[in-house]
């Protein structure tokens, strides 16, 4: 006679549950966890799906082929990976670029800031089953691609940034195209999207009080991002250590001080505005003068600075084929969308760095699906998964 | 075959149905028609391997909305006859990818999206990685790093294109 | 920051340490001690109850010539305003044919999956680690880690 299969196996209660890799939301990870009813007793985050192995290669690469190759570790959040590469190189090479590139730079950083967490809200959205909050913020998105692609001439991947400076001038008309854009995303954000989702009493049901983050846990696992500051901890490397152009800017940091699902949603609401804030004043105090170091611009072909002069778009100079930077070695850190990035990087005064270390906010919050998922509902994982604003490339690398 | 008792007075009846079926279905015009709903409810299984994922949600969303081709991304593989492969393919992955085509129904197709899918692009030289084409069948390539969501779209009209033509 | 705070904690840190570990400044905000690997656990706790509570990195960096692994350990603080604008290295050499050395987990809990990565990559074997598995590379990997310099990509 059979009896349920649990019990007739060898007396146990609890039951192994894997999740993954066939898509458990934005995919590409696994984790395995143990139920006891639907409660979850242990839970494993299991990453390593994506992993193709970054800082390996970049030691076979030569300096200025790694600034595309580090940005296809979150190919959603690329501006910011490349003003960490970029930062760190400029400190082994000593130089810092013209204040327009500063300028260019944060301006970038923000735009691509604003578009990371709208991904994160669509996924958080179609994780929890509202499909309505998947499509909107992804269509909202557009718009501010479509600024960051005037600027850069690509949708996702920029390699905007180069040593010494940036790549391009702004286009004629910019100003007005970015602050409409601006100013229809303000618009969706402040009205409708809380009238259709976080006011919602659904949303509020599935993400109040549910995984909740206390502060101390957030700071001894070593937490980085909104989901650091919606612990109540005001940390953010903008402020902490400001490089490009933050220094003169003035913004707050985003904060809550619940530590749930909920407050991590809404520290990320508070950024985009805080985004939409810092790139009106950029738009309004940029300043004049050239985009490249002076260095750089002397060594490029006369043709290709009369380019520049006409266009704006500087052709990279060849000597950056053969850039050797003196030895040393150097930490950067800034502050990407998902919390902060480190570059550790060792030259040797060769071709190509000695070692490149690069770890990743996303890498970091990992130990954060076993702290808050452990105890929790099995419904509660889509809601606590989607809230941690995961991207599985970024964590492997 | 094990013939029964009755079978050896009428002959093997299931198998002849089964030929006259096959016939009717593999031949024109039958199997054009076949082919046209195949290539009007194409379902991608949500297996995204690699950072290309990002454009591929791109597509489905309002901008460009991919599902007005008549494509839905579906949820189990078992009733799926599409899998999109986004991007690089590390060696965990692949199994993971071997094991879900496997278990999708035939006729299944498979599209590639981005450099990497094709010849592991600027991750030339990875020790992690392995190209799609050993693992599974290609039917459409997408060039591109990461290939923009318009790219995408004209390879599952591509693709449909080629289902209609007798696959 | 300026430079009189960092020589502040930088007197402090001196005076608390000394003569086990040796500390330098490298510039106006970071700090760089160096330490033996039966130290470490010492110093670390020294550190932590000065206030720096968390690790950002762990950084293995292999040097095959002269047959040693360095590990360096990038501390800052969350609490503590000021002493967050600092980031410290924290750094120790290994035998490379042995590759063992000891795990910080009981000190700072957030070197755990940074740790883990270490060995994995790496093939630095952790002690009183609470899981020195595979994370990132096939459980059946058994080829050279690749981070070693003597793992070759092929071009």
């Amino acid at each position: 006679m059979k009896t349920s299969l649990s019990k007739q196996q060898d007396n146990r209660k609890e039951i192994e549950l894997f999740i993954g890799p066939q898509h458990p939301a934005s995919g590409h990870m696994r984790f395995i966890g143990r139920v006891d009813g639907d409660i979850f007793t242990n839970f494993i985050p299991d990453p390593g799906w994506v992993h193709r192995g970054i800082e390996k290669i970049a030691e076979n690469r030569k300096w200025i082929q790694i600034i595309p190759l580090v940005e296809r570790a979150a190919i959603l959040d690329a501006a910011n990976m490349n003003i960490g590469y970029v930062i760190a190189l400029e400190k082994l090479l000593d130089i810092e670029p013209p204040p327009r590139a500063q300028y260019l730079r944060t301006l970038l950083c923000e735009i691509n800031r604003i578009t990371s967490h709208l991904y994160g809200f669509g996924i958080a959205g179609i994780m929890i089953g509202s499909s309505t909050f998947y499509m909107w913020p992804f269509a909202d998105r557009e718009p501010l691609i479509d600024i960051a692609q005037l600027i850069t001439g690509a949708r996702l991947t920029y390699s905007y940034m180069i040593p010494g400076g940036v790549r391009r001038d702004l286009p004629q008309g910019f100003k007005e195209k970015a602050l409409k854009a601006l100013k229809y995303i303000e618009r969706r954000l402040n009205n409708d999207y809380f009238r259709i989702f976080f006011d919602n009493p659904v949303t509020k049901a599935r993400y109040q009080e549910v995984g909740v983050l206390k502060r101390d846990d957030a700071i001894r696992l070593g937490i980085v991002g909104p989901n650091l500051r919606a612990s109540n901890v005001k940390y953010d490397v903008r402020k902490v250590e400001p490089y490009a152009a933050y220094p003169e800017l003035e913004f707050d940091i985003a904060y809550e001080k619940e530590g749930d699902c909920y407050a991590r949603l809404l520290v990320r609401v508070e950024e985009i505005r805080q985004s939409i804030k810092i790139i009106r004043q950029i738009l309004d105090a940029l300043p004049q003068g050239p985009i490249i170091h002076k260095k750089y611009e002397k060594l490029v072909s006369l043709r290709k600075l009369e380019e520049y002069q006409k266009t704006g778009i500087f052709g990279l100079p060849a000597i950056f084929t053969v850039l050797r930077p003196p030895a040393g070695e150097v930490i950067s850190r800034v502050e990407a969308a998902r919390g902060e990035l480190i570059f550790h990087i060792i030259s040797t005064g060769e071709l190509r760095p000695y070692r490149l270390r690069m770890v990743t906010p996303s890498f970091r919050n990992i130990v954060l699906f076993r702290e808050l998922i452990s105890g929790a509902r099995v419904m509660d994982f889509p809601a606590i998964y989607g809230s941690i604003d995961y991207f599985p490339p970024e964590s492997d690398r | 075959m094990r013939v029964k008792e009755e079978q050896s007075l009428t002959g093997n009846i299931y198998n002849f149905v089964r030929k006259i079926v096959l016939w009717i279905i593999f031949k024109t015009p039958l199997k054009r028609l076949r082919n046209w709903g195949i290539s009007y409810s194409l379902w991608p299984v949500h297996l995204t391997t690699a950072c290309c994922g990002c454009e591929f949600g791109a597509s489905s969303a309002p901008r460009f909305d991919a599902e007005r081709t008549g494509y839905l991304p579906f949820v189990g593989p078992r009733q799926t006859n599409l899998i999109v492969i986004e991007g690089s393919l590390s060696k965990k992955m692949a199994n993971a990818v071997r094991l879900t085509y496997e278990q999708m129904p035939n006729p299944k197709y498979v599209i590639a999206l981005g450099a990497c899918a094709i010849d592991l692009g600027i991750f030339y030289d990875s020790y992690n990685l392995v190209r799609v084409d050993e693992v599974v069948p290609v039917d459409v390539y997408v060039p591109g790093c990461p290939p923009r969501p318009e790219a995408i779209i004209r390879s599952v009209v591509m693709l449909q294109r080629k289902i209609r033509r007798g696959g | 920051m300026n430079i009189d705070e960092v020589s502040r904690v930088f007197k402090d840190l001196k005076s608390m340490i000394e003569p086990e570990a040796q500390i330098s400044i490298l510039s106006s905000n970071r700090l760089i001690i160096t330490t033996s690997t039966d130290k470490l656990e010492l110093i670390a706790n020294l550190l932590k109850n000065y206030g720096f509570d968390h690790v950002k990195s762990v950084t293995a960096i292999d040097y095959p010539m002269k047959n040693i692994i360095e590990i360096s350990y990038l501390i800052s603080s969350f609490n503590n305003l000021n002493l967050s604008k600092i980031i410290l290295t924290l750094k120790t050499l290994i035998d490379r044919n042995k590759s063992i050395s000891k795990s910080l987990y009981k000190v700072w809990p957030s070197v755990e999956f940074l740790e883990r990565e270490t060995y994995d990559l790496m093939g630095v074997f952790f002690e009183e680690h609470p899981e020195n598995t595979s994370l990132i590379l096939p459980e059946d990997y058994k080829d050279i880690r690749p981070l070693r310099k003597d793992f070759k990509l092929i071009k």
